[in-house]
This record gives C-alpha cells, sequence and structure tokens, in this order.
C-alpha cells in the first residue's frame, strides 16, 4: 500500500520514496472465466504465483527545473517510472509525489483516430491530453504551423504519412505548457531535420523552467538534454550522477 | 501542496488548467464534449445516409415485427406499429450503448496505458452519444404518431422526457461501466452480452404489454430494470401520462446501477493500464 510521505521539499518537481512496482499477471493466466469456474483452485494459485516485479525500492528525487534521462535496456522499468509519474499506474508500494502539471509525452498521438481529420485529431488529442477546447482552438494555428501540415490538416489522418502523424502528435503535446515532460522516446520522430527541430523545443522548455524527464535509447540526445541521468538495471538504479558518466556505466555494463 | 498520482484527483491533464474544482469540472465537460463529438464524427464517415441511420433502423424493426406479430399471429393491440415504434426507439439507445460497452476501454487501451484522465467518460460519452441519437429521433416519432393517429404530443412530454432522459441515461451508464470494466479482465462479457441482449429484448416489453405476461413470469419483468423503462416511455408517448409508478422503479434500477457500477469501476480502474 501506499504511504503518504510527509513532507517534500517545495522545490522537489518528482519525489520517489522506496517505490516498488509489481505486475500481475494473474488475467492472462487464469484462463477467463471458464478457467475460473472449471478449476477455481488451480485458477487462483496461478493469479497468485503470476506476479513479475519490475521496480523495487526505488528512490529519487528530481528537482524543479531539472532535466533527467533514464537509460537502460529494454524491460528495466523505464517506461514504468514515466508511467508512475504520469498516474496512469499506482505504486505496489512506496510514494510517488508529483508538484505540478505533467504533460506525458509518452506516445505521441495517443487517441487520435484514422477516419478524423488533422484538425479534429487536434481537438482530441489536445483535450485529451488536458487542454481546454478553446485552449487547442487559441493554438491550434501554431500547432500546424509546428507540425508543418498546414496543406494536409483537413485531410483524414488515415492519408498521412507515420513521420506526419507523429510531427503532428509533436507538435500538440510540446503546446501543452506543462511544468514537467515527459519524454518516452519519442524525439526520434520525423526526418533528421524535424528531430532537430524537437530537439530545439524540448530544449526550449528546459530553458523555461520545465522539468523534463526523457527516457531514450538515443543516448546521444540523452547527453545534449540532460544534466543528470540515471541507469535503470534489474529493477534498481544503478547509476545516478552526471550524465556523461551515466553514458559511460552503460556502455561499460552493455560490453 | 505536492499531490499523489491519481487520475481521479485532477491532477493530471486537468491541473494544466488550474486545480479548483469548478475549472476541473469545465474540462472534464471539454473532455466528454470532445469524446461525444468523436464518436458522431466517426460513426458517420462513409456513409450516405449518417443520422437517418438510427431512424431507420427502429423503422425496419417495427415493420417486420408488424409483420410477424400483427399479420401472421394477430397480436390484438391498437395502433402496434407505433407501438412498437415507441419502445424500438428507447430500446435503440439502451442496446446500442450496451452492446458497445465492453470495448469502450479495450479499444482506447492505447490512451489508458499512456494519458491519466478520469476513464469513465469514455463510457458516459458513448451513452450521451446514443442518448442524442435518441433525443434527435423523437421529432420524427412525433411526426409519425400524429400520421397514424395513434398518441399526439402532449404537454406532459415536456415533464416526462426529462426524467425519462435522465433515468436512462443512469441506468445504461452503471450497467456499462461495470460492463466495460469487468471485459478487460474477462473477455468472455462480450461474447456473453450480445445473447443476453437478445434473450433481454423478448424479456422486456418492447413488443408486447406488460399485463400480457402470465403470473408465472411477472417475477421476471419485476427483476427487469428496463422493463419500467420502456413503459414509462409508451405510456409517456401514446397516452400523454406520466407514469410515476414506473419511474419510481426505474429511479430505484438507477441508483442501484450507478452504485454498481461506480463500485466495479473503482475496484478496477488502476488494474487497466496492466491488464490492457
Amino acid at each position: 500500500m501506499e504511504v503518504r510521505r510527509g513532507t517534500v521539499s517545495a522545490e522537489t518537481a518528482i519525489a520517489f520514496d522506496t517505490v516498488s512496482k509489481t505486475y500481475s499477471l494473474a488475467w492472462h493466466k487464469a484462463g477467463g472465466i471458464k478457467g475460473i469456474m472449471l478449476h477455481p483452485r488451480e485458477a487462483l494459485h496461478r493469479m497468485h504465483a503470476a506476479r513479475r516485479e519490475v521496480l523495487h525500492d526505488i528512490s529519487f528525487e528530481v528537482a524543479r527545473g531539472e532535466s533527467v534521462g533514464i537509460i537502460g535496456r529494454n524491460g528495466v522499468g523505464k517506461s514504468t517510472v514515466l508511467a508512475l509519474i504520469a498516474g496512469v499506474l499506482r505504486p505496489t508500494s512506496g510514494t510517488v509525489t508529483v508538484t505540478g502539471r505533467v504533460s506525458p509525452l509518452l506516445e505521441l498521438g495517443a487517441g487520435f483516430h484514422p477516419e478524423l481529420t488533422g484538425r479534429d485529431n487536434i481537438f482530441l488529442n489536445g483535450v485529451l491530453l488536458g487542454m481546454r477546447r478553446g485552449e487547442v482552438a487559441r493554438k491550434s494555428a501554431d500547432i500546424i504551423a509546428f507540425a508543418e501540415l498546414e496543406e494536409s490538416i483537413d485531410e483524414p489522418l488515415r492519408v498521412y504519412s507515420s513521420g506526419m502523424m507523429s510531427r503532428l502528435g509533436f507538435a500538440v503535446a510540446a503546446h501543452l505548457e506543462p511544468e514537467i515532460l515527459l519524454i518516452d522516446e519519442s524525439l526520434t520522430v520525423g526526418d533528421a531535420e524535424f528531430q532537430e527541430k524537437c530537439i530545439g523545443k524540448v530544449a526550449e522548455l528546459h530553458k523555461r523552467g520545465v522539468t523534463t524527464l526523457l527516457v531514450s535509447h538515443d543516448l546521444e540526445s540523452v547527453a545534449r538534454l540532460c544534466g543528470r541521468a540515471m541507469v535503470l538495471e534489474s529493477r534498481h538504479i544503478a547509476f545516478s550522477g552526471a550524465t556523461a558518466e551515466a553514458v559511460d556505466f552503460y556502455l561499460d555494463k552493455d560490453r | 501542496m505536492p499531490r499523489r498520482a491519481d487520475p481521479d484527483d485532477g491532477r493530471h491533464g486537468a491541473s494544466l488548467v488550474s486545480n479548483g474544482p469548478v475549472a476541473r469540472a469545465g474540462y472534464y465537460r471539454d473532455l466528454v464534449v470532445t469524446l461525444t463529438i468523436k464518436e458522431i464524427k466517426v460513426r458517420y464517415k462513409r456513409t450516405f445516409l449518417g443520422y437517418a441511420w438510427s431512424l431507420l433502423n427502429p423503422i425496419v424493426y417495427a415493420v417486420t415485427y408488424w409483420i410477424a406479430f400483427k399479420a401472421i399471429l394477430n397480436v390484438r393491440i391498437e395502433g402496434y406499429f407505433v407501438f412498437l415504434l415507441c419502445g424500438l426507439f428507447p430500446w435503440q439507445w439502451l442496446s446500442n450503448s450496451l452492446t458497445s460497452s465492453p470495448l469502450a476501454f479495450v479499444n482506447n487501451a492505447s490512451l489508458i496505458k499512456k494519458i491519466s484522465f478520469p476513464r469513465y467518460l469514455i463510457v458516459l460519452s458513448t451513452v450521451l452519444t446514443e442518448g442524442l441519437h435518441f433525443l434527435l429521433c423523437l421529432p420524427v416519432l412525433a411526426v409519425i404518431m400524429v400520421m397514424f393517429e395513434r398518441g399526439t404530443p402532449h404537454w406532459s412530454w415536456l415533464v416526462g422526457i426529462p426524467i425519462l432522459l435522465v433515468l436512462q441515461a443512469m441506468i445504461i451508464f452503471g450497467i456499462s461501466l461495470a460492463i466495460a470494466s469487468c471485459n478487460v479482465f474477462f473477455r468472455d462479457i462480450e461474447r456473453l452480452l450480445s445473447l443476453a441482449m437478445t434473450v433481454l429484448f423478448y424479456l422486456t416489453p418492447v413488443i408486447y404489454e406488460p399485463k400480457m405476461v402470465p403470473a408465472l413470469f411477472q417475477p421476471i419483468m419485476a427483476a427487469n430494470p428496463f422493463a419500467p423503462l420502456i413503459v414509462a416511455w409508451r405510456t409517456l408517448f401514446l397516452d400523454g401520462k406520466v407514469d410515476w409508478s414506473s419511474l419510481q422503479v426505474a429511479a430505484i434500477a438507477a441508483v442501484i446501477s450507478m452504485v454498481g457500477g461506480a463500485l466495479a469501476f473503482h475496484r478496477m480502474q488502476w488494474k487497466f493500464a496492466e491488464a490492457l
């Protein structure tokens, strides 16, 4: 269970206090209603046994305005950390404290619908990410311009290329004016020129004091954008420190 | 004040605007409006008839049932065609909402796994979309009633329609929420539901009058939360009367449904992102 933490400094944007996250695989293992009805004992047993711990007793803090990278191999729980901050998941034990408005730049274009036009999708995505309708209306011109999609904005999304879709997704997310920006691999979208624009936008937000958390395999963009980095490794933080050292540590481990 | 991650406390998106409960309510309203607009736009993309489909469906069913039960089986109900329509339009709202409810969360897996927002709003927007269609069908129903000289629009509609709209929305919303939540974990429900809806249709007095039901089967009518709704709609349309006793039963059903749906949803919502 969660335990409410007493005090967190006003300068702290994100605090993890001995956070563990265990995924239950029960639903896939119990075998549906039939499995439960036909073999209740066995199904229950499997439900209890089928658990996988992804994070174990993790504690860290991110100060307001800091830019932190999280690196690590696939499946070590990087995305789980972001999902916990975004409030999509709840920790199995420990406390996650987040102070400030979070923009989950987790999956570009989450909620996009292929049959709707680009303009309709800006509204849909923008409101889902936390903007009021009026806000989206005010910013839509900027969003379209940033995405460089003036010509095809009134066409249905299904005719867009994947690059165009990512550009639209990033453009919406970038106009949210968050206090905490969570980025999951999403900077590597579009062509090289647009990637540059994305990195520029993130750097600009960071300069304005936005706390940034970046999860990426792209060590280069982590090195460019983050002042500090953490290396996640089999359920815990193996290293935390200056980005260059973290990258060295990670590459060393790879060998 | 530091706050913890919780989709219900509005710390996520809603707080991008402001943290007060008023602003949050405003944001949730925007979310429902946007999701509902999306539903409507998506539904009618690439269809020629668009909104006409929600008229055509009940009318075609009514004609079919009229042939089967009036022309062939000679059921003794006056103005059977209009009688059928008065039950079929509200039934369509009910049936379409419930039938699509199992997929409400499953089909929005990418949203649920990535963005924190009150998930029940997805279900609510489906119920409201169908409710809106129903509302748009009412003028057509009124015209048909006048054409067939069976009942006329009446002042009592101004009282009865809003009450029934709210009660029916509550009943559907609660049940849909429970179904949508359970179906995340047990996909059997999806299959079960299409069967259940067919059974329920014949156990709900849409094509017959409740008084025609033999005493032995009366308990089934009493246990069916949809029965008082349909009876109340029809009494309102055909007789211009607000059927307060049916409304009472429907109100109890609405409260039970909402509480049950909320409990089921509340218990399971944190597992959605993991199970999807």
